[in-house]
């Protein structure tokens, strides 16, 4: 009975282990082809990676700024959407924020970049506090060490850590160099590893903060200048039909987010009624 | 010109503390350097009245196929209104073949329990009781006709749909429908025609598994004695079925 359970578990953590292995497998593929500027290729790989894989998120983003740079923004708003849903907020990076935020700027979505701006600040602040008090710390704190012990067992996603995620560096558990100094229980060590994983993510989210402070100007710019007479001209939007009897459409509301509907927005957007962003 | 006189001030004014900072800064100054994003009140005012040109919605599949399927249900009813003598509950059977999510087609079979209600029952006791102590009493029984069975076919069209939180287990699709329904009914005094109208909501819990919860207005004609009485009762239908196909 116990050798069953084991080789149970055996089989279902190598599975995992090997679905993990192909995602990544995936992501480099895409990652290849978006090099390359083969976008639609890689826009069809990033959709293969499932919502349970660990590198769901990521495909989702870098999905989105393969649509961004093929000009597909409704596309490119929809799968950021999903990523920016409070739901994930402590796992996603700055930079999807800086896309959502671009993208809305692009598109002369003034309102929503005003509103994507004070969400960047909202959920950047807090995590450039936790980071920060990570690398003011003089050792490692038991609750860190004991989350980071789980690796030894490679059991830490994004989505177990949950909220905890908003306190250490961004996929922290996927640093080799990381994981070898927990396994031989190199704590001080593993500290200082964690002190230089933070600082990388406090300057990926300096640099975006630049760019979002870049974002801000343009849109002070156009706001400013803008001919007033052009901000009532939107057209009515429609989308387009779908098959009801396969599907169900939903209206969406920012302040309830139904996990099962990420993933699965649709976004309809107009062209600039006016003076477009020049980013 | 103006433009870019404009963004090039706007630019280097906001910029300039944030490299000053990587240059020589802590990077505590970091989380000071946020305040200076978006702090522009009056183009955040003037963009509060700007229309935004973006919708955005939810397409999401049915969970459950209900193209061509076949439902087959055990159910419940209880009967309101109607004969104020007599409390009727039902139970039977439906099949329902759902053409698509829009319209479905049923038939539906109903067999009756009737009991007098305590209204009736006391009417009976007094009746009885009167006639036992004045054998030439004019207290009359009371006049009942009941339900025996019924035999429906109906039409049922679906134009509102959602989903359901199950208690954080999983989230259920629902359809909530109207339908109308003609047949049969046999009752105590013979055979007559039934019509109905109902409301319901169907929820669809897994591939397999269905419930339904419906209300339905009934019109028939039953007989007193001689005279014909028109009938009108509500039902609360509960349904536990499966898609069988």
């Amino acid at each position: 009975m116990v050798k069953t359970v084991a080789n149970l578990l055996l089989t279902l953590s190598l599975s995992t282990a090997f679905a993990a292995g192909s995602d990544k497998d995936k992501m480099n593929k895409a990652r290849a082809l978006y090099e390359k500027g083969k976008l639609d290729a890689a826009v069809e790989i990033y959709s293969k990676i499932q919502p349970s894989s660990d590198f769901w998120l990521e495909a989702l983003e870098e999905r989105a700024w393969a649509h961004t740079r093929q000009g597909k923004f409704e596309e490119s708003l929809a799968d950021l959407q999903s990523i920016t849903s409070p739901v994930w907020a402590p796992q996603v990076g700055p930079e999807t924020y800086m896309l959502s935020t671009f993208v809305s700027l692009k598109i002369c979505a003034y309102k929503d970049v005003t509103k994507k701006i004070e969400i960047f600040k909202k959920r950047m602040l807090p995590r450039v506090e936790a980071l920060q008090s990570m690398i003011d710390q003089p050792s490692m704190s038991e609750e860190t060490w004991t989350t980071l012990s789980k690796m030894k067992k490679s059991i830490i996603t994004m989505s177990s850590l949950g909220q905890q995620a908003e306190k250490y560096p961004r996929y922290f558990y996927r640093d080799l160099q990381l994981e070898s100094l927990v396994k031989k229980g190199a704590r001080e060590k593993a500290h200082a590893r964690l002190k230089v994983l933070a600082k990388q993510d406090l300057a990926e989210i300096e640099t975006n903060l630049k760019k979002m402070k870049i974002i801000d100007v343009e849109l002070i710019q156009n706001v400013l200048t803008m001919d007033k007479d052009h901000a009532g001209k939107n057209k009515k939007l429609k989308f387009s039909g779908i098959d009801t009897n396969k599907s169900m459409t939903f209206p969406v509301n920012d302040d309830e987010v139904w996990v099962d509907e990420v993933g699965h927005f649709e976004v309809k957007t107009d062209n600039c009624p006016y003076k477009g962003a020049s980013l | 010109m103006r433009n870019l006189i404009l963004t090039s001030t706007l630019v280097i004014s906001m910029l300039v503390p944030t490299f000053a900072m990587a240059q020589g800064g802590t990077k505590k100054d970091l989380k000071s350097e946020f305040s200076t994003l978006g702090d522009n009140r009056d183009v955040v005012e003037r963009v509060k009245n700007m229309d935004t040109n973006q919708k955005v919605r939810v397409v999401q599949n049915r969970l459950v196929d209900r193209n061509n399927r076949i439902e087959l249900a055990g159910n419940y009813a209880y009967n309101g209104g109607g004969d104020s003598y007599v409390k009727t509950q039902n139970v039977g059977a439906r099949l329902e073949y759902h053409i698509n999510p829009r319209w479905s087609l049923g038939v539906q079979y109903q067999k009756s329990y009737n009991t007098l209600s305590p209204e009736g029952e006391n009417q009976l006791d007094a009746a009885l009781a009167d006639q036992k102590i004045n054998p030439g009493s004019t207290k009359k029984y009371p006049a009942i006709d009941y339900t025996l069975d019924t035999q429906l076919a109906t039409i049922s069209y679906y134009p509102i749909y959602g989903k359901m939180n199950l208690f954080d287990t999983g989230i259920a699709q629902f359809d909530m429908y109207i339908q109308l329904g003609y047949g049969k009914i046999n009752l105590f005094t013979g055979s007559t025609d039934v019509t109905s109208v109902g409301v319901g909501s169907g929820v669809w819990l897994t591939q397999r598994l269905t419930t339904r919860l419906e209300a339905r207005y009934q019109q028939y004609e039953d007989l007193l004695l001689t005279d014909h009485r028109k009938q009108n009762n509500l039902q609360v239908v509960a349904s536990l079925g499966i898609l069988v196909w």
